[in-house]
């Protein structure tokens, strides 16, 4: 009986030091980031598919169970989660992930954002006052955030600290890398229109002109006049239009015929179990439309 | 090696734009500076003002119509079974409560909502409603944050954690009005009580959270509290006092893992109030019954998503709840003015006097209802919903040698326009039929509702 509670005791003080760090990503991008820098070290969830929007989604059950597990959440940040991730954190009630605690990592708040220190005003739609938080397409970015998050990573679980410090390095070389191989194909490009601010951070990375959005607004649908407006602006100059698989295409397209630029549905995220090499295509899948024309 | 490499990522990144011609592709004129320096030292990006409350403003006002005069919010409170003894309302108010509209422009309720981190071991939300011409403050409570094990603990005033929508409040719902069966078993507010509540979320790979509540025991339909009354020429009337916490609740919430696109929350509760109280004064006598309730319920919910919805088109959303409540109570009437009224006491044809006891008896009250609700998205920022109503399915009141009562009911259709996350239109129409006095009463009732919300606005929870 002594034994058998001693037994206990031990289960439950002393969790085994091989167990692999518990990650709970936002994102399949972030979870694509967890998995490069933690290697084997760590299990990852992802919270939610890259098949959607990172703005509208909700605080499911399903997230609170892989958040009320986890040792780290690693999300994109910026407030792009803001309408569901605290409810998913606070109906967790795991203390070791709220913000400012070792245990929430963001992305967003490692690296300088665009767009920062636009006006607090709804008047101009779903804006972010501290900065567009797409970073995720931005592969120098994500380099970067790959570091810190190592060092959340090393202080976490410090006995796989210079595991992590290697992944992250060779993760930040191989951006590096094919960043500039990225920019030379995508050199001379005429340049895109992007639906929401989402690739922005990709086209400037790429040096490649952003001719406007199909919002008028962040987060307000594309409208007839503001359609209208970008087709007479952009009349006979070159270019592609981009939209992401959840972005209706009817507005898309719309320009896309009228200006007779190609147009584009394309992906944000890698698959929900994503790794560096996915990461690396799905960049190319944006650069090769942008490289054809 | 890695070294190296961060180097040469550091060299690409700040290279200011007289080094660019060396740094070849890497150059980078859009970030000119070092993008590790710059970054920020929080581990949050944000915008808010550092350590001022979260504060948002939810606006909700409708355009009402009935074809009954203006009175369906009367004929609801009427329903039989469910209306508070005899038709006399024992709290004095007119009967308005919440959910009452005039025919016309109405703005149902401003709530100001703020939340705060208070310190590392607690979260603290308050919520102030303005509701015409009354300022009341609808929820303050504090959440733990530091507790273990996945353990939460909630300390104030707040909505009951009991079934589906009792803790959501009136901006989260899928149509104006509250449900019958939560109006006509709790109350107008549903269960919103001050007390304590505990919560453990189990660490199992399907979610799985426990809950159980201590409450001050307010609540009219389950917890109705008087307190003593003072005698009548020496004789006391049953009514007593009792220390709270006086209603007790527990609940357990199950979802299983059904991947992306699907979610599925099945709950059930039960509640058990230890003083329920009713007093009604009729012209002679003050009819008092004072004894125990309890309720117990089921709830689902079910929300499909398909993959690349846009603005929720396709959408799915299915909820229901049903709620069985008993109560168990001991009448006894005083007469504080001799009977038939209005007759001189030393009148021989007075049949009581001051102090006389009647109607002594005990009986039980057993009474459910249910609602079942579903929501689609039809397009981008448009969805359409329907719901059905029941109450009084068993409907048994054992005042007066008791009775049993038919059900009523009452049909909704709404449609809704979200043209962004921060407002929303809402078109409903809903067809009741209440029994009152035995009769079926039916009325048709048009809701044109505008909500805005101005500020941060805070996270919904499943």
């Amino acid at each position: 009986m002594r034994r058998l509670l001693l037994l206990i005791i031990l289960a439950v003080g002393a969790p085994l030091p091989a167990a692999a760090l518990e990650v709970a990503a936002t994102t399949p991008n972030m979870a694509m980031l967890a998995r490069s820098v933690g290697g084997e070290h760590v299990n990852v969830v992802v919270l939610a598919p890259g098949d959607r929007d990172a703005h509208h989604l909700e605080a499911r059950p399903s997230m609170m169970v892989a958040l009320r597990r986890a040792d780290l959440l690693v999300a994109v940040g910026g407030e792009l989660e803001l309408g569901w991730l605290p409810a998913a954190i606070q109906g967790a009630a795991n203390p070791r992930l709220l913000p400012g605690r070792t245990g929430y990592f963001e992305a967003a708040a490692t690296v300088p954002l665009l767009d920062a220190g636009s006006p607090a005003d709804r008047s101009r739609g779903d804006v972010h006052p501290g900065g567009n938080p797409h970073i995720y397409l931005d592969p120098l970015r994500m380099a970067v955030a790959a570091e810190a998050l190592a060092e959340r990573m090393a202080e976490l679980d410090p006995g796989n600290a210079p595991a992590f410090r290697e992944n992250a390095a060779s993760f930040a070389a191989r951006m590096e890398r094919e960043t500039a191989a990225w920019r030379e194909r995508s050199r001379g490009a005429p340049g895109a229109l992007l639906f929401h601010k989402e690739a922005d951070y990709l086209m400037a990375r790429l040096e490649v002109p952003v001719h406007g959005h199909l919002e008028p607004l962040p987060g307000i649908p594309p409208t007839a006049a503001h359609i209208q407006q970008l087709v007479s602006e952009l009349r006979g100059r070159e270019g592609v239009v981009f939209h992401l698989v959840y972005e209706p295409p009817r507005g898309p397209d719309r320009v896309g015929q009228e200006l007779g630029w190609p147009v584009f549905r394309m992906h944000n995220n890698v698959p929900p179990e994503g790794v560096a090499d996915d990461y690396v295509a799905l960049i190319e899948s944006w650069v090769a439309r942008l490289e054809e024309h | 090696m890695n070294k190296l490499v961060l180097g040469g990522i550091a060299a690409a990144l700040c290279s200011a734009p007289a080094i660019a011609e060396t740094s070849g592709p890497q150059r980078d004129p859009l970030d000119p500076t070092n993008l590790r320096q710059t970054a920020r030292p929080i581990s949050q990006a944000g915008s808010g003002n550092a350590f001022n409350p979260a504060m948002s403003i939810i606006v909700d006002g409708a355009y009402y119509w009935d074809n009954v005069g203006g009175e369906a919010f009367e004929i609801i409170e009427e329903a039989d079974g469910f209306a508070m003894g005899g038709g006399h309302d024992d709290d004095g108010d007119d009967g308005h409560g919440h959910g009452a509209l005039d025919r016309g422009f109405n703005l149902r309720s401003v709530e100001m909502a703020f939340s705060a981190t208070v310190d590392p071991y607690f979260d603290a939300f308050v919520m102030i409603l303005f509701d015409g011409d009354d300022v009341e403050l609808e929820e303050a409570f504090v959440t733990t944050r530091a507790l273990p094990a996945g353990l939460q603990a909630k300390f104030g005033k707040f909505l009951s954690d009991v079934g589906y929508i009792n803790k959501q409040h009136p901006h989260s719902w899928d149509f104006f009005d509250r449900p019958l069966v939560s109006e006509l078993l709790f109350g107008e507010e549903g269960i919103l009580e001050t007390g304590a509540q505990l919560t453990w979320l189990a660490p199992t790979s399907q979610y799985l959270r426990f809950g159980v509540e201590a409450l001050q025991g307010e609540t009219g339909g389950i917890a109705n509290y008087i307190g003593a009354e003072p005698e009548v020429e020496g004789t006391s009337r049953i009514l007593e006092d009792a220390s709270g916490p006086r209603l007790f609740t527990g609940f357990a919430k199950f979802a299983p893992d059904l991947g992306f696109d699907h979610a599925l929350q099945l709950g059930a509760s039960y509640g058990y109030s230890s003083s329920f109280q009713n007093s009604i004064e009729h012209s002679t006598r003050f009819e008092d019954q004072e004894g125990t309730a309890n309720f117990w319920g089921i709830d689902g919910v079910y929300k499909y998503t398909p993959p690349g919805s846009v603005g929720g088109r396709g959408s799915i959303k299915v909820q229901g709840e049903y709620f069985y409540r008993e109560r168990d109570l001991d009448r006894r009437d005083v007469y504080f003015a001799c009977h038939p009224a209005g007759i001189d006491c030393s009148d021989p044809a007075a049949q009581w006097q001051i102090g006389d006891v009647r109607n002594e008896e005990s009986f039980k009250d057993k009474q459910d209802g249910y609602y079942l609700q579903a929501l689609y998205g039809l397009a981008p920022r448009w969805s359409a919903g329907a719901r059905i109503e029941q109450v009084g399915l068993t409907n048994e009141t054992g005042r007066g040698g008791g009775e049993d009562w038919d059900d009523s009911r009452r049909y909704s259709a709404a449609l809704n326009f979200m043209p962004t996350e921060f407002s929303r239109l809402r078109l409903q129409y809903s067809r009741g039929d209440v029994a009152v006095d035995g009769e079926r009463e039916k009325f048709n009732q048009v809701f044109l509702q505008f909500q805005m919300s101005l500020g941060v606005h805070g996270a919904h929870t499943f």
